[in-house]
């Protein structure tokens, strides 16, 4: 039953002891989690903390491995697709999965929700008419194909999906992540009035201001493990931010070096479709620099653009002080030295079914096969070169990639381009999926590879990991460079404003 | 509204079909008159209704290579039990092969395998069955029976009784894909294979509702077509696929699932029909037929491709930027704001 | 949204297991052969043998170039067929117009290789290559219409007469094809950069374009491969009846898939090997030579060939989901 009003101390949803594991990796380390009636309960926490595996489980994507769920007061158990929409729980993924060509009310019903009778268009229309009114779209017309909607309008149906789902608990995971400002606000009145009408909801963003705005309580997840909840009313910025951080930070980061040589990248007046804001750069030979952005904001645009994987529309880029053609090529790009590692490795990062020997000499083919022939003893060299440099256990040489840890895909993807002698790293997420171990070691390669006379530029939504690593740190915010600075003269939190843009006032 | 109907894809290709039409009616003699739109019409049924079927397996994202071998093999049930009646003998052949098509789309559906290399092993064995079944013979219709194909020729205006069901057919099948769920879920998982399951539709329902469809239109067209023509033999129908996937592709049903409607399968059958018609009458020989098929194929491929995301529309993009670049001034183009 | 972390249990079999696929294929060939000759006293025979690989070299040497196709993630193309007939019509007809044998074949292989890369031009830009070769195998079809009218073109030549049929210690000349095609593959394959690089783009042609590899230039060149291999083909049938037919490949493309398959290389590429396709390519003669020798009509032949790939093509699907790709 929905009941409108304030939310009660009824608990609708209470998790205990959750454990999961994937394979050697413990995502979730006994997490407790728990929603009230009526609720709106952010959940918290940085990129591999576990949040999207407690979201997983909740949709029925993964089952726990043990602790005990409870719906209503009444033990339930998740697992699969089925027991999720028994439980009466419905979650929209990060990843909007509207269907383009079908319309607004087909895709309100499309997803297994009950239906009967023709499915005509005006009978479609009739029933969702409520839901989308619901969501601040009546004025929609609810024939029209979805793939002409804004982003933002197609982040509220997919929430008017859930409704029609008659879901009492709703989980939104990041549901303003691609949005601007105007259509955040859309979907967070939106949140708001649901909330008012009795609707429990889970509502996991980044944007720590959002929380302020909307949620009631929150629970923070830190490396697979949750902190109790807590009222936001009792909470400021600062504590919110602390609980997230909270771990030794000391030992991650390999000490910074001092001297720097001359500009390697300097780029300049750069535009390209995905970004409309003039874009500046210069790094100079043994430096690092950290761009620091939530996903959207455009710092993996800004790599794409150097690496030549987007066109460049306007603007000058100079490698090792050559001029790069107009709209130049990735592989022009990679002739001139540079080498870009995207944040989604498993795409087209590594060769997941080939073996690590395979990966490694992927961009060196010209070089291994001197006229046209593979010659294996230089695969050999190369592979063994690479591995000593980036510590992959040599006897692991001959092993599928696909097989090895998210730490060890990640020495691959990044160690492979070692074999063209790069002269600038362009990495977006250098340490997505990969655990806090390995991340040390990660770093480490990094700092080595810039004091060798690389020059080493990522992206990166993890603020600490960004002010550890980083010589000069750039935060960007919508597509703008929001300033440089280096990491000693600015601290965590100013930084965390800078990207979320949670100030009182507009900054200037 | 009148805008956005000038914009409607199925309209360039009426007017396509219309603009072939009308230049073969002109060089022509007697192209334009109801004599022949019958012929062309009667041509039109067979691969009408095969593209159909098959063109609902492209909706879904598919591909169902074995529809020229259901068609012979069905020929061969018709034609076999066409003492007992039209009606009996063509169930007789609908029957096992939707039953074949509902296997298939349960085997593609829950072993996610590619229906490509499924329907390639099956396009085989079925055929191979053609051949059991029939010893490797042609078989006939029986004298006694030959009412059947006469009935099956009649001449209504310029419809056949075949050309009719076509048409018939497009018209049903249009209508469920456009007003049942089950139609609805087609073009979800052809257009959005990935965001269609995250959203929770149904995979298997639509999977094996198309492939049932496409063996069980196979089938008729085959079985009415030799019962038309009095005989059935297992090399039958072997160039079905080619000339289905044209006219589906002519008619605008893209490769790449969830674009496309039954008005634009009928619109490409059409089409196909008049440019091969028309050829034929201006005394073309039959390697004639072949050659238009595989270049119409390849053009209208092409603007599939065109229609598509593809490599080419980045290369596009950079050509454009560059020589824009290079309009403005010199490789040492001024930095802007 | 962060990615979870792979397995990372060394102890699952991480080798790639081509080389126990090979094996495994081998060794079944080996049981046929022992049990068909069991019951089949002549199976065993040498001559019966020299047969088994004669017919298999025709579908096996255009196996061969179109395990290429297969191996880059392009599926596969089903314009083989035609470009072997359309081949032997082009050699029939340059040496018709009186050109020695050297320069017509020479003229042949370029045509075919023409043909090859207009085709994968049109598929590196984005096309299904299923339906592009099912165009261009029409188109193909009927070009040589337009050439030959119909008509079967005899060639009169002792040399190509010799090719067709000859015997070099007592091995077909089309055998011999095969093994020196088998070891021009095996070699490009395993040694050459090209022969990587196609590997590569079928295990993840997004890696393969971010490492700097031209995707385009990889796929148009595994389709002059097999264009080329069903020219070779095309020359040895004319050859052996001294005549260009137009009709008669019609099977050629499907048994060709079969052979790729069956030899185990994955449909969607990355994994496999030509040598494995020759190999299914002589299972799958040998299984219709025994069936053959069984007296099994040609449509029970056939049938059971269909069922053979239907189950082996399930079989390899099913086993590679268990390990858990």
């Amino acid at each position: 039953m929905i009941e409108p009003g304030k939310p009660t101390d009824q608990l609708i949803l209470e998790m205990k002891d959750i454990h999961k594991s994937f394979g050697a990796v413990k995502a979730l380390k006994g997490v407790d989690f728990e929603l009230r009636r009526g609720e709106v309960m952010a959940l918290l926490g940085e990129n591999g903390a576990g949040k999207s595996t407690l979201v997983k489980i909740l949709a029925g994507l993964q089952s726990p491995e043990s602790g005990s769920i409870k719906i209503d007061g009444r033990p339930f158990s998740l697992g699969n697709m089925k027991l999720s929409y028994a439980a009466g729980i419905a979650v929209a993924e990060q990843e909007l999965s509207v269907i383009g060509p079908l319309s607004a009310a087909e895709n309100i019903f499309l997803g297994g929700v009950p239906f009967s009778g023709p499915w005509t268009r005006s009978r479609l229309a009739e029933k969702a008419r409520g839901y989308l009114e619901s969501v601040g779209l009546g004025h929609l017309d609810p024939a029209i194909p979805v793939e002409q909607l804004a982003v933002a309008e197609r982040q509220l149906i997919e929430i008017a999906r859930l409704l029609a789902t008659k879901a009492r608990i709703l989980v939104l995971d990041e549901p303003t992540a691609a949005l601007s400002d105007a259509d955040i606000e859309r979907v967070k009145s939106t949140v708001l009035r649901l909330a008012k009408a009795g609707h429990s909801i889970i509502y996991v963003t980044h944007r720590l201001g959002e929380v302020f705005e909307i949620a009631d309580r929150i629970i923070t997840l830190r490396s697979g493990r949750s902190s109790p909840p807590v009222n936001v009313s009792d909470m400021t910025l600062e504590k919110v931010i602390e609980q997230m951080i909270g771990r030794p930070l000391a030992e991650m980061f390999p000490p910074r070096s001092s001297g720097f040589g001359e500009i390697v990248l300097e780029m300049s007046g750069v535009t390209s479709p995905a970004l409309n804001v003039s874009q500046s750069l210069r790094v100079r030979a043994g430096e690092i620099v950290g761009i620091a952005g939530q996903v959207g904001s455009g710092t993996e645009s800004l790599l794409r653009a150097i690496a030549g994987v987007d066109v460049v529309e306007t603007g000058t880029i100079h490698v090792g002080g050559k001029l790069l053609p107009a709209a130049h090529t990735l592989s022009s790009a990679i002739q001139s030295g540079v080498a870009y590692c995207s944040s989604d490795r498993k795409l087209d990062g590594i060769f997941a079914d080939l073996k690590v020997s395979n990966n490694l000499v992927a961009p060196s083919m010209k070089t291994v096969s001197p006229r046209g022939l593979v010659s294996r003893r230089r695969i050999r060299d190369v592979t063994a070169t690479i591995s000593k440099q980036m510590a992959i256990d040599p006897t692991r040489a001959e092993y599928r990639v696909g097989a090895l840890s998210g730490g060890n895909q990640q020495k691959v993807a990044l160690g492979k381009w070692l074999g063209i002698q790069p002269r600038v790293l362009l990495v977006s997420e250098p340490t997505r999926g990969v655990d806090v171990g390995a991340r040390a070691e990660i770093y480490g390669h990094l700092r080595r590879l810039a004091d060798e006379g690389m020059a080493v530029v990522f992206a990166s939504s993890d603020i600490d990991e960004v002010l550890g690593l980083a010589d000069t740190v750039i935060p960007m915010y919508r597509g703008r460079q929001v300033r440089t600075v280096s990491p000693t003269k600015v601290t965590n939190h100013e930084l965390v404003r800078d990207i979320t843009h949670s100030y009182d006032e507009a900054a200037p | 509204m009148i805008k956005s109907l000038f914009h409607h894809p199925v309209i360039h290709r009426v007017a396509l079909a219309a603009v072939i039409y009308l230049s073969f009616s002109l060089t022509i003699t007697n192209f334009g008159s109801a004599g022949n739109a019958y012929a062309i019409l009667e041509s039109c049924a067979l691969i009408g209704i095969v593209a159909a079927g098959l063109g609902v397996t492209m909706l879904a994202g598919e591909l169902d290579l074995s529809v020229g071998s259901v068609a012979a093999c069905a020929g061969i049930i018709a034609v076999s039990f066409s003492h007992y009646g039209v009606i009996i003998a063509v169930v007789a052949a609908i029957v096992p092969a939707v039953l074949f098509g509902v296997v298939q789309g349960i085997a593609i559906a829950r072993l996610q395998i590619s229906s490509l290399v499924f329907t390639l092993g099956t396009f085989i064995g079925v055929r191979g069955l053609a051949y059991v079944l029939t010893n490797e013979r042609t078989i006939t219709l029986a004298l006694s029976d030959l009412s059947i194909s006469t009935g099956l020729r009649a001449r209504y205006l310029i419809f056949s009784p075949f050309s009719l069901l076509m048409i018939a057919t497009l018209i049903f099948l249009g209508l469920v894909l456009r007003y049942t769920r089950l139609g609805r879920e087609v073009y979800a998982i052809g257009g959005a294979r990935k965001e269609s399951r995250a959203a929770g539709v149904s995979q298997i329902r639509p999977l094996i509702f198309s492939f049932a469809v496409s063996a069980g239109l196979a089938a008729l067209a085959g079985a009415l077509a030799s019962l038309r023509g009095g005989s059935a033999t297992p090399v039958g129908y072997e160039t079905l696929l080619l000339a289905a996937v044209t006219a589906a592709l002519v008619g605008g049903v893209s490769v790449y699932g969830g674009r496309g409607s039954m008005a634009g399968v009928f619109i490409g059958v059409v089409t196909l029909q008049f440019l091969l018609a028309g050829l034929q009458l201006l005394g073309a020989a039959n390697w004639a037929a072949n050659l238009t098929t595989g270049a119409v194929l390849l053009i209208f491929l092409a603007v599939d491709i065109a229609n598509g995301d593809s490599p080419v529309g980045i290369a596009m993009q950079r050509l454009k930027v560059r020589w824009q670049a290079r309009r403005r001034g010199h490789s040492n183009s001024i930095a802007r704001l | 949204m962060s990615a979870t972390n792979t397995v990372s249990t060394p102890s699952q079999n991480p080798k790639t297991s081509s080389f126990t696929q090979f094996f495994l294929l081998l060794l079944g060939l080996i049981v046929l052969v022992a049990v068909g000759g069991l019951f089949n006293p002549v199976f065993l025979t040498g001559e019966n043998g020299l047969a088994i690989l004669r017919a298999a070299a025709m579908s096996g040497i255009v196996a061969l170039g179109a395990t290429f196709i297969t191996l880059s993630g392009r599926f596969f193309s089903l314009a083989l067929g035609s470009t072997v007939m359309f081949s032997g019509v082009t050699l029939a007809v340059l040496m018709s117009l009186g050109l020695p044998f050297s320069i017509a074949v020479l003229l042949t292989f370029a045509i075919a290789t023409v043909v090859g890369a207009v085709q994968g031009v049109i598929i590196a830009m984005g096309a299904n290559p299923i339906i592009t070769t099912l165009g261009a195998s029409a188109l193909l079809a009927g070009l040589a219409g337009l050439t030959t009218n119909g008509v079967n073109i005899p060639i009169e030549s002792e040399l190509v007469a010799w090719i067709g049929n000859a015997r070099l210690i007592g091995v077909p000349t089309q055998t011999w094809a095969f093994v020196v095609a088998i070891g021009i593959a095996w070699w490009v394959i395993n040694k050459t950069r090209f022969g990587h690089e196609t590997v590569l783009l079928g295990a993840n042609s997004a890696s393969t374009r971010a490492s700097g590899i031209s995707v385009a230039r990889v796929t148009v060149s595994v389709f002059i491969i097999a264009s080329i291999s069903a020219a070779v083909v095309g020359v040895l049938a004319a050859a052996q009846f001294s005549k260009a037919r137009v009709m008669g490949f019609d099977g050629l493309d499907f048994d060709v898939v079969a052979a790729v398959l069956i030899g185990g290389t994955a449909i969607q590429g990355g994994r496999g090997s030509p040598v494995q396709s020759a190999l299914g390519a002589v299972v799958i003669a040998t299984i219709q030579n025994y069936m053959l020798l069984l007296s099994w009509s040609q449509g029970v032949r056939t049938l059971v060939t269909g069922a053979f790939i239907v189950l082996i093509v399930v079989g390899f699907h099913i086993a590679g989901r268990r390990k858990g790709a």
